[in-house]
């Protein structure tokens, strides 16, 4: 029995921590967050040189094999950090194009997506809350694509994008490619901009694999997005945490009285086991095969609920400050809303786990 | 990660699933002499009272928090019964085993373990409850012998009690409460002992009132120093912690929870059919899954000697909490028999409403061994490091 991170895994996650540390400050933060929402291409650049894309294939695929708890400590880190980027959508292609992809792909799209020289996300959702790979419903017919996507982040940015199709076929476009409209939306979340995208008689190019990896990449999505959550909420709550050691009110530290106690402490309650919650699934998607599809909605609908409610109580336990534009809290809380729907509510992921246990 | 035991763990495994074969039949489980025995042969064969001497009656093994796992689970499997199970056993014989002089271990230890000796826990009063340390029992000592007298609650098992442990003030000037306490061990039968059962809300047994009118213990039953009888009842020995175990317990009822609301029929279907029943379970389900795998987190760090953080602080709530939120839905499932006051015991074979026990008994859980309130101010303060509440005595 060992549940815990290896020494690489914590390796990685202190060479990440740090780099974030210096780059993320609240301070880059804010100033980011008033500029137009996008991708931070210095930051990119730095993770990418760390290895993160190639975090999951394996060393015959060309990376490095280390599986998905792995990636989902460096998903995290970018949820406590609010990483411009679309880490988890990248890793999850390089993945999907190692596994899946025909000679042409690999040799084409494998080197400059690893390098982060070009950027790869993923279309999953469809209108309606269509975000299961049984739920889609695009058709390719002779390499054409037609349909659309909602929800797609930095489908402006990217190079290369991973479209679910009917059946939970999976298809690959290059966004240079003709009969693409991509439809920027303004975020609530500017962290994460997403888009609607439309394909007309767009050319792509069909992975194998099928449902089988669909169902692998969606639940991958949903463990990292439970890590990134996590990260959201655990960073809100230390915030909270520190305010309320150095605000004073009444003569005293506002950190004194129970009432604001009682509401940190119930706040460190919901989210300190969360986290043990999003080792597991990540580590049941890399060796508990048959527990991984479940263990995936669970964690997802626990943390993103969790997360969100742990991120209002700490914009309420700061006071009027956490309600400023110029104040970092609010980035975590509007990250963590957006983790809370993308890829489906808590709510249909607790039907899911019901189901999926025969309840 | 590996959730798996290693091959050494795997033949420790083994050995005790062999030694469970030979041994222990659970026809027989209400044999006491046959248990007794059992006991006597798991201990010898280091599988209870691990880390106690063999002086006193132990196995005395080196501590292994894996092996303590593998012992719990294999011998929960088999539903073999484990240390004797009490105050005296849990609490009391860890702080002698620290705490006490060889004459007092060789006096108490062995009896307690082979169920001679029974034991109450005598720490709360009716004006000493979360803020313990302001126990009024007092103790003089009068010649050879201390002279007790106060008044004890919440003593579990006093009824069967053959002896108490107390939390007895003998120093009433001293310069704080903490100081003025001494940790003393009363005989129960003696007069000036009186025993009031007090009927808990869920109905049967549970714990008592115990009036002390000059009561008396010999001067050298107390144990560590006068007046450190604080410090003494905080004293426990760092060995095998059970992390697990309660994340256990709380999946133990959660499953019976489900299997509950696959039987309650409701609206002409399962009660697990109706979508608010579903998701509420499916709801609880996230915590205790969480709850559990924090136990896993803690026993790696345990068994490797590292701190596994704040996550320590957190397990006593978190169960209780978890054991509310399953006594509302319970009360959703078994409705109209809630209404209804369970009475066991043989020939009473109770229904549904047996959950009444769990509904209104896991109340309880948020109160003893340290209030709900209590356990926020600890993370708040010990794990979050806010400022600390100064007492007013």
């Amino acid at each position: 029995m060992d549940f815990d991170l290896n020494d690489e895994q914590k390796m990685l996650r202190e060479s990440v921590q740090a780099l974030l540390a210096d780059n993320n400050t609240h301070l880059a933060l804010t100033r980011r967050n008033d500029g137009e929402p996008g991708l931070d291409r210095d930051l990119w650049r730095a993770l990418c040189a760390m290895g993160l894309p190639a975090i999951l294939p394996g060393e015959e695929q060309g990376g490095l094999g280390m599986g998905l708890l792995t990636l989902a400590v460096a998903a995290e880190l970018a949820g406590r950090y609010a990483v411009s980027a679309p880490l988890a959508e990248h890793a999850l292609v390089v993945y999907a194009i190692a596994s899946g992809g025909d000679d042409a792909l690999r040799s084409r799209w494998l080197e400059p997506l690893l390098s982060g020289d070009k950027i790869a996300t993923i279309a999953w959702g469809e209108a309606g809350g269509r975000w299961l790979p049984e739920q889609w419903t695009l058709e390719a017919d002779d390499g054409r694509l037609g349909g659309t996507k909602t929800t797609v982040v930095y489908a402006a940015e990217a190079d290369l994008i991973l479209v679910g199709l009917a059946g939970g076929e999976l298809a690959v476009v290059e966004m240079s490619a003709e009969g693409i409209t991509v439809a920027a939306l303004e975020p609530v979340d500017r962290t994460h901009p997403v888009a609607t995208v439309t394909f007309a008689d767009t050319p792509c190019r069909a992975l194998t694999g099928g449902l089988i990896l669909a169902k692998q990449l969606y639940n991958a999505g949903l463990v990292l997005q439970a890590a990134d959550s996590f990260g959201a909420a655990a960073h809100a709550l230390d915030m909270s945490v520190e305010y309320a050691k150095t605000r004073e009110q009444f003569g005293r530290l506002i950190g004194e009285f129970q009432g604001l106690k009682f509401q940190l402490a119930n706040m460190a309650l919901d989210m300190e086991p969360c986290r043990a919650l999003y080792w597991y699934a990540a580590h049941a998607w890399d060796a508990i095969p048959d527990d991984a599809e479940r263990a995936a909605a669970i964690a997802k609908a626990h943390i993103a609920d969790l997360a969100v409610k742990t991120a209002r109580m700490a914009v309420e336990c700061h006071g009027g400050i956490a309600i400023t534009w110029e104040f970092a809290l609010h980035i975590f809380l509007k990250r963590a809303m957006f983790n809370g729907v993308n890829l489906g509510l808590p709510g249909m992921h607790r039907g899911r786990s019901a189901d999926l246990a025969d309840w | 990660m590996d959730l798996s035991y290693s091959e050494k763990y795997q033949i420790y495994q083994r050995g005790v699933t062999a030694f469970l074969r030979q041994h222990w039949d659970p026809g027989r489980a209400r044999d006491k002499a046959y248990v007794a025995e059992f006991r006597r042969a798991a201990t010898e064969a280091g599988y209870l009272y691990r880390s106690l001497p063999k002086a006193y009656g132990g196995a005395e093994v080196p501590p292994d928090v894996i092996e303590a796992q593998i012992i719990r689970e294999e011998f929960g499997r088999a539903k073999a019964p484990r240390e004797m199970p009490g105050n005296g056993v849990m609490m009391l014989v860890p702080t002698l085993i620290d705490r006490g002089t060889e004459a007092q271990k060789q006096m108490f230890i062995a009896k307690t373990l082979a169920g001679e000796y029974l034991w109450a826990q005598g720490y709360s009063e009716p004006g000493a409850g979360s803020d313990l340390a302001a126990v009024k029992t007092r103790g003089e000592l009068v010649g050879d012998q201390w002279l007790i007298n106060g008044h004890k609650i919440w003593t579990t098992d006093a009824e069967t009690a053959t002896h108490m442990f107390a939390l007895v003030r003998t120093e009433p000037n001293a310069p704080s409460k903490h100081s003025g306490i001494s940790y003393i061990l009363i005989p129960m039968d003696q007069p000036g002992v009186t025993v009031r059962p007090l009927k808990p809300i869920y109905g049967g047994h549970a714990f008592c009132e115990v009036f002390l009118e000059d009561v008396r213990a010999p001067a050298d039953w107390l144990v560590g120093e006068r007046g450190d009888g604080w410090n003494v009842s905080k004293s426990t020995l760092k060995h095998e912690r059970n992390s697990v175990g309660s994340a256990a317990g709380t999946l133990d009822t959660f499953n019976k929870l489900v299997a509950l609301a696959k039987t309650v029929e409701r609206n002409g279907q399962p009660a697990i059919k109706d979508p608010l029943i579903r998701h509420q379970l499916a709801q609880i389900e996230g915590y205790v899954k969480a709850h559990l795998y924090s136990g896993y987190y803690q026993l790696t760090k345990d068994a490797k000697g590292e701190h596994p953080g704040n996550i320590t602080l957190m397990n006593k709530i978190n169960n209780s909490n978890i054991g509310q939120q399953m006594a509302e839905l319970a009360t959703a499932i078994i409705a109209e028999d809630s209404l209804i006051m369970p009475v066991f015991g043989k020939g009473k074979s109770p229904g549904n409403e047996r959950w009444v026990n769990h509904i209104l008994g896991s109340l309880a859980a948020t109160i003893g061994g340290g209030t709900s309130n209590i356990q926020l101010n600890i993370i708040a303060e010990r794990g979050l490091g806010l400022p600390r509440e100064e007492a007013k005595n």
